[in-house]
């Protein structure tokens, strides 16, 4: 019996090159010869073979390697609002026709053999996009050249195209003189897209979940909630108890869970009363950093949580703040759904082919422990008002100085205050209600934020707008 | 093949004088209200003459289309039609299908004779827009094919040609040359319509997968056969082109020209034209200048269709997982993300439908996190250290970009040369040191610094054995400093003060005398 399951033959000189490995495939999903840098795959392909007994063991998940690319297929648990496909340059998430044209654009390459120019591209592009209600495409329509040069662009970051003629600004600026010829790279197109199943197959989004066979048997439930529990300490920033089922829980508190992950990813492993989190001491094992480079939205995010700790500290103050129960995650989760499943087109869907989850679940209701799903208690947390949240911002604006809040954010607090507090929520640390925030626990750790900020002096003067006061400490 | 003379002669007995106009006009009839009826009604008319029934009556064309309706069911009745005026129509001074023809019978009588009927014949060029017109109607993808059969043929009866050339067979000269000239036709039109109906295949495959894969193992090894044998076939070919050359190119030509049995062409234009089937002939297997040869291109042809059938094969085989295909699910998730009713779903939709999505972890760790209880409170536990210049500031502590490079070369040179003088002065005061001893004198300044640097490096030297001291030495490129023991001691006189060396006297030496004493000695 070897000393450990995870990385059970990897030597203990060779565990740092696992442990990257893992975390590149964890962050990525695909990688190939240029994505997401050179050495990449070759790294990857070294431990494929461990990589994906591990993956599967753990997870659930099956790592795929060809010696053009490396592709990791997860199965979710489920749908996750604040994912989202990045523009390349200025990492915004995609809206909706960046979304639809990435997949029109993907189904046209497919027909395509090893090389396409923009022209052709959008000659196919246009007539696809055109059947689709409210899309379509005309060159002539802002915003829609724009969106097609961002989705190509994201395509040239993960390797599937290959520019080796031309160029697209030349494009986007004229159509008809300017052009851009690319190689496609059939095997990368293909690994991109990656469905669990049968998209028309479906009758709602909910059949992309993993959906584990129905089991009544203790053991096995036993083992899916440890491989749910393992999900989502990796895939997410915290995992609170209360907001999982039993069952999960008691699986998160498993010793044997964390010695896993951390010999997987080479990264600790906190736990508190609350939850449990993997903390990334890299700097790169995340897709939104935090604390992070000093972004301005990043930056705000932390001055609020110290804000918000001062206000939970403070003695005056802390006792009027009320203790709110959050909503059931589980019915958020639900909403998303059904938000997702509204815009199903029923036109695709073939009926006699289709998977409908709902019967399942109805099913397992039935049969299951009534234990089983029964949530862990959860507790109130501090719910800060919208209000005070912009009171904060003012003052953080006075304290600071509107320019040391770069020139995009210099006019706009509030705008500034709802992408701090939008990211804050996706990293898990407050939880947005109407009409404010509940703070998650988690928050806490980031309070040390207070030491560092200026107090304001007792004659009404900032610390920060004399520097020579600076000097003088 | 389709040529005009430009040279104004009237060719052939001016029986091709239809210009290219008059002759699209004889596709007129595709054109009219009821097509399909006039299709029809050529159809019958073709009947007719597969029986030898050349010049027909209206009538004749009726009862010729009720046996084709008994056959198919979508044929016209005759007695809808007005029959007589399509066949006039068709026979129009500018349609030209049908010659109309006054019903030659004679009539006996008056009535009759009023009553007198035309019948009706296909013209020459008509029928083969009637042809033409088949042709393309009734073409389908299953006949479409490259011969690779055909090429044992072609190489045997080029060498037939050379020999009939050789024994002066005129007939046989061109019996072979016409086989061969229309063989090869038959390659290029064969292989023109192949790939052309590769291409209709791999844009409209949705639509029938299953006959592709069904075919594809077949497609695939015709493509590959017809590779490998024109391959094998292409030197030995060539070589017999070379072989009919070698028999006297022109003579052959003359001889076929003189067999050429069209009437209608005078004999230098056969020759012409005979000259410039051989060139296509020849250019199919002999390559001229840096051009291809055909056989080459063709094979480059079939080369790029095999790998385009493998692309197809892929996107086949793809959609055949699960019944759809790639291309329909992806439309389908464009139009599922696109009515999505928030940016937020539409976005968690895809990243889970292409199953890409990214792990997301909070940083800052502490340093000694198993001091922490696991049961306290996240509000109770130490905050993490985070760096405070990134809040104060906005902006993380970084070592900060690359210096420039600052080349102050007078700089350089300056302190060059003041090192070499200072190198020059000690040298210069070692040297004296040495010709002169360092004590009984007042040591000058320069002196004195060379001793005592010789003297820093001995003392530091020095090793302890047993609790006593030893001597040690200490050296630099002129001479070497030894520390003797000595009960008396010694003074060194400088020009600032006397230095004391209770304990050891100095001894110097040139570089290197010591070591080589000590070699020596041992």
């Amino acid at each position: 019996m070897p000393a450990h399951r995870v990385a059970a033959t990897v030597e203990p000189a060779d565990l740092g090159s696992y442990q990257q490995a893992a975390r590149l495939m964890l962050l990525h999903g695909v990688v190939n010869e240029t994505y997401p840098r050179a050495k990449a795959l070759a790294l990857v392909l070294q431990w494929g073979d461990e990589l994906a007994k591990d993956f599967r063991d753990l997870f659930g998940y099956s790592l795929q390697t060809s010696a053009r690319h490396a592709r990791l297929l997860r199965r979710l648990d489920t749908f996750d609002a604040s994912q989202a496909f990045l523009t390349v340059k200025s990492k915004k998430p995609f809206d909706r026709r960046r979304l639809a044209y990435l997949c029109l654009i993907l189904a046209c390459l497919h027909r395509s053999r090893v090389e396409i120019n923009l022209a052709d591209l959008v000659k196919l592009l246009a007539p696809s996009a055109n059947t689709i209600e409210h899309l379509g495409f005309d060159a002539t329509a802002p915003g829609h050249k724009d969106a097609v040069v961002d989705v190509v662009d994201w395509l040239v970051d993960r390797g599937a195209l290959r520019i080796s003629d031309g160029s697209m600004e030349d494009w986007a600026r004229d159509p008809d003189r300017g052009d851009a010829l690319f190689d496609i790279d059939h095997d990368t197109c293909a690994a991109l897209f990656r469905p669990n199943k049968p998209l028309q197959h479906l009758v709602s989004a909910a059949g992309l979940l993993d959906t584990p066979t129905i089991s009544t048997g203790r053991d096995p439930r036993r083992r899916l909630a440890a491989q749910r529990a393992r999900r989502l300490l990796i895939e997410y920033p915290v995992v609170y108890f209360g907001d999982t089922d039993t069952e999960t829980a008691i699986a998160l508190r498993q010793p044997t869970l964390a010695e896993d992950i951390e010999r997987l990813t080479g990264l600790p492993i906190e736990r508190r009363a609350e939850g449990i989190m993997l903390v990334d001491t890299t700097g790169h094992f995340t897709d939104k950093r935090f604390p992070g480079r000093g972004g301005a939205v990043n930056r705000t995010a932390g001055l609020m949580l110290a804000k918000i700790a001062d206000l939970r500290e403070d003695p005056d103050r802390a006792s009027s703040l009320q203790y709110l129960l959050p909503a059931d995650p589980g019915g958020e989760h639900a909403d998303l759904l059904s938000r997702i499943d509204m815009a199903l087109p029923q036109a695709g869907t073939l009926e006699a082919l289709a998977y409908d989850p709902h019967a399942d679940t109805g099913q397992q209701a039935d049969e299951a422990d009534p234990d089983a799903t029964e949530h862990e208690g959860q507790t109130g947390l501090p719910f800060v008002e919208h209000g005070t949240l912009e009171q904060m911002i003012t003052e953080l604006y006075e304290e600071f100085g509107p320019s040391s809040f770069t020139n995009k954010w210099q006019a706009d607090p509030g705008g500034l205050l709802a992408e701090a507090i939008a990211l804050l929520a996706d990293l898990r640390l407050v939880h947005i209600v109407p009409g404010g925030v509940l703070v998650r626990p988690a928050a806490g750790r980031y309070r040390n934020i207070t030491a560092v900020l200026p107090r304001p002096a007792l004659d009404g003067q900032f610390a920060l707008d004399f520097p020579t006061e600076e000097t003088s400490r | 093949m389709f040529q005009r003379d430009d040279s104004g002669v009237s060719e052939s007995f001016d029986l091709d004088s239809l210009t290219v106009g008059d002759r699209l006009r004889l596709f007129n009839f595709t054109q009219r209200d009821d097509h399909v009826a006039y299709l029809w009604v050529l159809r019958a008319m073709n009947v007719l003459r597969a029986v030898h029934q050349l010049q027909v009556h209206p009538d004749d064309v009726a009862s010729a289309l009720n046996e084709l309706a008994a056959a198919h069911d979508e044929v016209p009745s005759a007695g809808d039609l007005r029959l007589r005026a399509m066949l006039d129509n068709l026979s129009a001074d500018n349609e030209q299908v049908l010659y109309r023809v006054e019903d030659p019978l004679r009539c006996g009588n008056l009535a009759a004779y009023r009553n007198r009927q035309s019948v009706y014949q296909f013209t020459e060029i008509g029928y083969r827009v009637y042809c033409a017109v088949e042709e393309v109607i009734g073409s389908r993808v299953q006949d479409a094919n490259l011969s690779r059969l055909v090429f044992a043929d072609i190489l045997a009866d080029f060498k037939a040609l050379a020999a009939a050339n050789r024994e002066g067979d005129r007939d046989e000269v061109y019996r072979k040359l016409a086989r061969l000239d229309s063989v090869l036709e038959d390659i290029t039109q064969r292989a023109a319509r192949f790939y052309l109906t590769l291409n209709d295949v791999a844009r409209t495959t949705d639509i029938s997968p299953e006959t592709f894969l069904r075919y594809k193992h077949a497609l695939l090894a015709h493509m590959s056969e017809f590779t490998a044998e024109l391959e094998r076939y292409a030197p030995r070919l060539a070589e017999a082109v070379y072989e009919v050359e070698d028999s006297g190119v022109e003579t052959l030509l003359e001889r076929a020209a003189a067999v050429d049995e069209r009437p209608m062409m005078r004999p230098a234009a056969r020759r012409e034209d005979w000259r410039r089937r051989w060139m296509g002939l020849r250019q199919w297997f002999l390559a001229e200048g840096s051009a291809e040869t055909k056989a080459a291109q063709l094979q480059g042809a079939t080369r790029t269709a095999i790998s385009g059938v493998i692309a197809l094969l892929r996107q086949v085989t793809e959609s055949r997982r699960g019944g759809v295909s790639r291309t329909t699910q992806l439309r389908h998730l464009a139009a599922w993300a696109a009515g999505a009713p928030d940016e937020q779903a539409a976005n968690a939709l895809v990243s889970a439908a292409f199953d890409l999505r990214s792990v997301r972890h909070l940083s800052g760790a502490h340093d000694d996190g198993d001091q922490i209880s696991p049961r306290s409170t996240w509000w109770d536990a130490p905050g993490v250290e985070v760096s405070i210049s990134l809040f104060r500031h906005g902006k993380r502590p970084a070592p900060g970009g690359p210096q420039p490079v600052r080349a102050s070369r007078g700089a350089h040179a300056r302190l060059r040369e003041q090192q070499l003088a200072d190198r020059a002065a000690d040298r210069e005061a070692a040297t004296d040191l040495l010709d002169h001893g360092p004590h009984d004198r007042v040591l000058n300044a320069a002196e004195t610094r060379a001793v005592l640097k010789l003297l820093t490096r001995a003392l530091q030297a020095r090793t302890i054995v047993a609790g006593r001291l030893r001597s040690g030495t200490g050296s630099s490129d002129v001479l070497t400093l030894r520390l003797v023991p000595s009960e008396r001691g010694s003074q060194l006189r400088t020009e600032t003060g006397t230095l004391h060396l209770p304990g050891f006297t100095l001894e110097i030496k040139p570089h290197g005398a010591m070591r080589r004493r000590r070699t020596e000695t041992s």
